[in-house]
Order: structure tokens, then sequence, then C-alpha cells
């Protein structure tokens, strides 16, 4: 008993003496004294004085400041000038072939009865969800499966298994934030790793509404669209673009995807998102990932 | 004793330090990280599958009469766009402002408050000789840029046609595939009691109207079938004593007997380049795959086996054909090249399978399946993996796909309160299995065909 509390209260010294001796010092040794200098005080002439350094405001205040340039306004006139110059039609089809030539009253035409119109669909479409009594839920697999629904009323529905997707989709955000290159050092890019997540969840809440897929199309699950967007201070998104246009074009589904994307981040019903003004420096460029596979239940 | 001080001094600040040390590290490690990030970057990976916010205006013109044409163009387009599930047109009744020309940019604002993402506008003019021009612009509201323009010019009894194109062609641009709408329906139409039912073919537009009987219902009609390249139907009629494939021309009203086979034909359909038809015949009790070259007459023998062998359909690109078989022991589906050879089984779920279709697009074939007594209406890849069912009832059955396909019509039988009695109508649903909705017709209605886009 003893010789173990001997034996534990050595090796407590030796760890405190360790951490003692082997880490660095974090605060300098006192200076040694100095023999004492004699130091001509002048004035600082106003040419040698440096400027204090700029602090960067956000783009709005700067506007404000400076009412010639306003871009709304410019971006008005675009509109204006545009009304007077409309695009051309873009295409002037050929005639049509009359098909009034065909004849589609052969022999025995019994007249039908009075077919209803369209108006008779709309009401059988309302009718049609009484199957599904709940509203589709927005983010369930966009691909219906009677198979899937019937099973899903017989076993119980497992959901460790979504919050594990959800936590790994979590994971991998934090991962992708933790792995990129520090490239500015300035004082408003330095954020919380709880910041960095709370910023991808309000643009990416946000978006999420606005951006309709058409889960239909040919191989709508592998299309992945890249949009780069540039946001104002207030947190409206200014301008978006392709950055991926090359790998979509010539198929017509993928340029339908990539411009639904584009109609998603440019909702103003999505906007604006609610971001800390002070951290603008980091959220005014953002790249946005429309992946739609996890809807695909990929 | 200066230098103990100093020591003493040194040693507690040491102390200090490793003591705060830990305390930074402990917090950087739980609390804080410093990114110093070029961009953000977000990654969207669930979206909302609803239909476009669309504001068609009525295509404006002079005359009271171009008034009148183009709001039923509007109406029309506005139908065909909603029918498909995709699109929701706003009500005419919350435009603000409409535009009068066509020749100005829209004021987007307008638009936007109504959460209009795209904007169609029109204009129709009645021209000399009973002629008529249409055109029109699709705008993107949010990108405030053009996606389309077009005109057309025809005889003005084809107004309900352009309107139909139009819509093709706003349904192309917005969603990437062709359209549909320009399409017609040969069906199975169906009167009296169940032991005197009547069964004609009839054909209309694929919203419903035009609404025409090809046949007097003498004769009890099934499977009727569209070619892709000429006016022409083909299907079986039991119009001598033995039920056989007949081709039936739109244009003339003319019908004939495909081919001098020593049995019963059935379940026709045309090759994709409209110059075969692939039938099944059935004799001494066995039942093969045959195909007839429509230019030669030639028929030629494609399955082997003492199962029956059913239901063909070519593939889009004509490679490869799949069929039903039982040939396993229950009904289930196959796929062979279109010369007969390479038979493979692709479906293996349980119940039975019927009645493939291979999807214009080529990616997914249509089936009939039969399961734990009930019949669903299902798609699955071409190697018969993802099987999706997406309609059922006590009777669905006949899959056939819209020219795009992205749709499915098929034939429900509703089984009413008498023994045996029963209601037929027509449906169609999106392959997502999303918009069910009944196709109305005149009376009760089975074994729907679409029709390619009319040429």
């Amino acid at each position: 008993m003893r010789s173990s509390f001997l034996m534990s209260l050595v090796l407590h010294v030796t760890v405190v003496l360790l951490s003692v001796i082997g880490l660095p010092y974090l605060q300098r040794t006192p200076a040694k004294e100095n023999m004492p200098m004699v130091v001509e005080l002048v004035s600082i002439a106003s040419e040698t004085n440096l400027p204090a350094q700029p602090i960067r405001e956000p783009e709005s205040k700067i506007k404000q400041a400076n009412p010639p340039l306003p871009i709304p306004a410019k971006s008005e006139t675009k509109v204006v000038l545009k009304q007077k110059r409309p695009e051309p039609i873009s295409k002037i089809l050929p005639e049509p072939k009359p098909t009034v030539k065909r004849d589609l009253n052969p022999k025995p035409v019994a007249k039908p009865k009075r077919i209803l119109k369209p108006v008779a669909s709309k009401k059988l479409a309302k009718i049609t969800p009484r199957r599904k009594p709940t509203p589709p839920d927005p983010f369930a697999l966009v691909l219906k499966n009677l198979e899937k629904e019937i099973k899903t009323t017989q076993v119980a529905i497992k959901p460790k298994k979504k919050n594990k997707s959800k936590k790994s989709d979590f994971e991998q955000q934090i991962a992708k934030v933790l792995t990129r290159r520090p490239i500015n050092e300035s004082s408003s890019s330095r954020i919380t790793m709880t910041e960095m997540h709370a910023m991808i969840n309000t643009i990416r809440t946000a978006i999420m509404p606005c951006w309709n897929l058409q889960p239909g199309a040919k191989g709508a699950q592998n299309i992945v669209v890249i949009i780069g967007a540039s946001l104002n201070p207030d947190g409206r998104v200014t301008r978006a673009w392709v950055k991926n246009r090359s790998v979509l074009i010539g198929d017509p589904f993928k340029i339908a995807a990539a411009e639904a994307a584009q109609r998603a981040i440019l909702n103003q019903a999505c906007q604006p998102f609610k971001l800390d003004p002070k951290k603008y420096d980091i959220w005014r460029d953002v790249t946005l990932n429309f992946n739609p596979s996890e809807m695909f239940g990929r | 004793m200066n230098r103990k001080v100093t020591v003493r001094k040194n040693l507690i600040t040491r102390l200090q330090s490793v003591f705060f040390g830990f305390i930074i590290l402990v917090s950087l490690n739980f609390l804080t990280f410093q990114s110093a990030l070029g961009e953000l970057k977000v990654d969207i990976t669930r979206g909302t599958v609803k239909p476009l916010p669309i504001a068609v205006t009525n295509f404006i013109g002079k005359t009271q009469q171009e008034i009148e044409l183009g709001q039923s163009i509007s109406g029309i387009i506005r139908a065909d766009l909603e029918r498909s599930g995709l699109f929701q047109a706003i009500d005419n009744q919350a435009f603000i402002d409409v535009e009068r020309t066509l020749d100005t940019v829209p004021q987007f604002k307008n638009w936007r408050i109504l959460n209009a993402q795209a904007l169609v506008q029109g204009h129709v003019t009645l021209i000399s000789n009973n002629r008529m021009r249409a055109q029109f612009r699709l705008w993107d509201v949010f990108a405030q840029q053009q996606m389309i323009g077009q005109v057309y010019t025809t005889i003005g009894t084809n107004w309900r046609r352009i309107s139909h194109i139009v819509a093709d062609a706003i349904y192309k641009r917005v969603t990437g595939e062709e359209g549909y709408f320009d399409s017609r329906i040969v069906y199975i139409a169906e009167t009296g009691s169940l032991m005197r039912r009547i069964k004609r073919l009839a054909i209309m537009d694929q919203d419903g109207e035009n609404h025409h009987f090809l046949t007097d219902g003498s004769s009890l009609v099934l499977t009727p079938r569209f070619s892709p390249s000429r006016q022409e139907i083909t299907y079986m009629s039991y119009h001598g004593k033995v039920p056989r494939v007949y081709i039936f021309n739109i244009d003339t009203g003319r019908q004939e007997v495909l081919g001098d086979f020593p049995g019963m034909t059935f379940a026709p359909r045309f090759s994709p380049d409209g110059n075969t038809v692939i039938m099944s015949m059935a004799k001494d009790g066995n039942t093969e795959i045959y195909t007839m070259d429509l230019r030669t007459r030639q028929a030629k023998r494609l399955t082997r086996h003492s199962a029956i062998d059913t239901s063909p359909h070519y593939s889009p690109n004509g490679k490869y054909i799949v069929f039903n078989s039982d040939r396993s022991g229950t009904q289930q589906i196959y796929t062979m090249n279109a010369n007969g050879k390479k038979v493979k089984r692709i479906s293996f779920g349980k119940g039975r399978y019927a009645t493939p279709v291979w999807s214009p697009r080529g990616d997914l074939i249509a089936f009939t399946k039969m399961a734990g007594g009930k019949f669903y209406i299902g798609v699955m890849g071409n190697d018969g993996k993802g099987e999706r069912l997406l309609a059922d009832g006590f009777l669905v059955e006949s899959p056939t796909w819209s020219p795009n396909g992205r749709v499915i019509m098929f034939f429900r039988e509703i089984p009413k309160g008498k023994l045996g009695d029963k209601e037929t109508k027509i449906y169609s649903i999106d392959l997502t299995g999303q918009n069910e909705r009944e196709i109305v017709t005149p009376m009760e209605a089975s074994d729907p065909a679409w029709s390619p886009l009319i040429p």
C-alpha cells in the first residue's frame, strides 16, 4: 500500500516535472535590464504619418456612401434598353402539315357523347390523393413504389438509419470544412466550427424548398449541378451562374436541371439568407452543389 | 538571494504557462477552430417535387375573333401543362399587368410577385384564306431571359394542334424532354352488358378531344397498337371465326388481315421502323412469337419452346425484344435479341408478370404484375432491376407509354355492386408514380395505346 502510494507520487512528480521542463515557455522571461538610452522626441510630419488601416465595410454601406453608382439603378436601365430591342423570334416553323386532310370519320360514325372538358380531369386529380391521405413529404423518396409502401406498413420504420445518414452528412460537411486550406487571414474570416456549420445549414435550409426537382427525367439521380452565387450583405443573391456548364451542355435533361438549380438560388421567396453580416467575408461568394442522389435513396 | 527569487519567479511562470496551455488546447479541441476560406461551399442534397408555377397569358389579337381564338389557345396550353403534373398554371385573375404586345420585355417584377417562374406570352393573327399565325415567347422570370420564341402559320382549323405544339415546345424547353401533347390515343370503347359487350375501336386526341370511332362494333376488337411511322393501327379482331391480327389504315378506313397463319394470331406490335409486326401465334396448344415483314409479307418464327411465349415488344433501337413466357413455371418477363437468340429472364419478383412494354426512352420496361390477389402496373430497368409498382387495383392492365417515355397510360376495371358487374376506365400516371389521372372518355374504355407525336 505504502509502496504503491510512493510509486504514484513519484510518477505524478515526474509528469509535472516533464511538463514544466519539456513544454516551451508561453511567456517570455523577464527582459534583461538594459542601459538607459537617450531618445530625442520629434514631431512626425503629416506626410510620413501612416494612414489607418482601412476597415472593410459591408458592401451595402459602401454603396450607400456612393450614390452615383447604385447597382440596382444600373440594372434597371439595362432592362429599359432591352425593352426597346426585344429578342428576335428564334425559329420560324414551316407550316405544319394540314391534319384536316386526314379523314377521321370513317363509315360507322356514331356521334360520341360530349366529352367532359379538362375540368373533369382536374376534379379527378383532386380525388386521387384520397389513397394517400397524408400530404406528400417533400423529403421522402421522389420515386413512388407501391411495394415499398406496403412493406413500410408491415415493418416498423427504423429512424436510426435516417439519423445516421444525417450524422454522416454533418460529418462530411465538417470534414470538408476542416480540410480546406486557409487563404485569407483577415479577422472576420475567423469563425468557429459551430458558426460554419450554422452558416451552411442556413443556406441549405433556405434553398431546399425552392429547389424543384424533375425526378422523372432520364438519369435525374446522376445530374450534379454546381452553381456559383454572389450575395449582398443583406443576404440576397445578386448573381448566380452554372459552374460546370461544360459537363452539362449537349444534354437537354442536364440543361433543364441546371436551370432548375439556378432558379432555386435566384428565387426571392427563399431569400434573404439569415447570415451574420459580420462574417460577410465568408459568405459573400458561395458555391452550391446540387446533388439529388440522396433523394433517390442512394 | 536575488538569483533565487528570479528562479522561483521563472518556475511559477512556467507552471502558469503549462496550466494555460492545457486550457487553450482543450478549448481549441472542443469549441473553436480557425478557418480562413475563399468561398463557402454548400451541398444541397434535398429539394422538393412541386409543379412549376407558370403564367400563361391569353394570346393577344386585334379583332374579337382573334381575341377569342387567343383565349382558346391559351386555355389548351394551360390544360396540357397542368395535366402533365409538372406545371401549375397561375390563375389569370391574379395577373397584375399583362403586356399588350410581344415586342417588349415583360415587367418581370409583376410576375415575380405572383411567384411565376415562367411566363408565356402569345399573339394570334388571322390572315387571308382562312389561315392563322400564332407566335409565342417563353420567359424565365427569375433569370429575366427569353427561353424560347416561335411562330407557326397554318390553316385556321388547326388551332387545337397549334396549341398542343406550343405546349410541347414549352414542356421541352423547361423539362429537357420532348413533349407529348400533340399525340393521340387509340382505345377500345366498351358498351353494353357483361354478356353482350360491344367493343369498338376509337381514337381521340390525348386530351380527349376529337373523338371518333374507327369500327362499328360488329366484331370484337382487342389490343390496338399504333404504327410509329404510318397512319396505321394493328389490332386483334374476331372478324371471322378465328381471331386474327389486322391492320387498319386511319386515312382510308381500310382494314386487312395480316398474314395467312394456320392458327390464332394475337398481341401484335409494330417494330420501331414500322416495317415489321411482331405477334404471337397459337397452334396445337403452343404459342410462339413471329414477325411479319410488311413489305414482303414474309413471316419468321423467333421462339421455339413448349411454353407460352407472348406479348412481344421491340426495344426502341430495334435490337432487342421483351416478352413474357411461362417457361420457368410461372409467367415472367424475358428479353432476347431481335433474331430470337440469347433469351434471358429479367423478372424475379414474387408473382406473375405480363404485357411488358419498352419505354421510348429505352431506359425502362413497363409491365403488369399479379401478386397477392391484386394487379399492379410497374416499371423496371432493362435488366429487370429497380422494380417499382406505380398503380394497383382489382384489375389494372395494358400499360402504354407516352411518346416521350414520361407517362404511362393503362386501364382499370373497378368492380361494381352486382356480382361480376364492373366499370372500365383509362388512367394515366407519371413514371414517378405521382399524378394519376383518369382520361375522360364518352363511354367505358380499355386497352389504350398512345400514338407517337403526330408527324
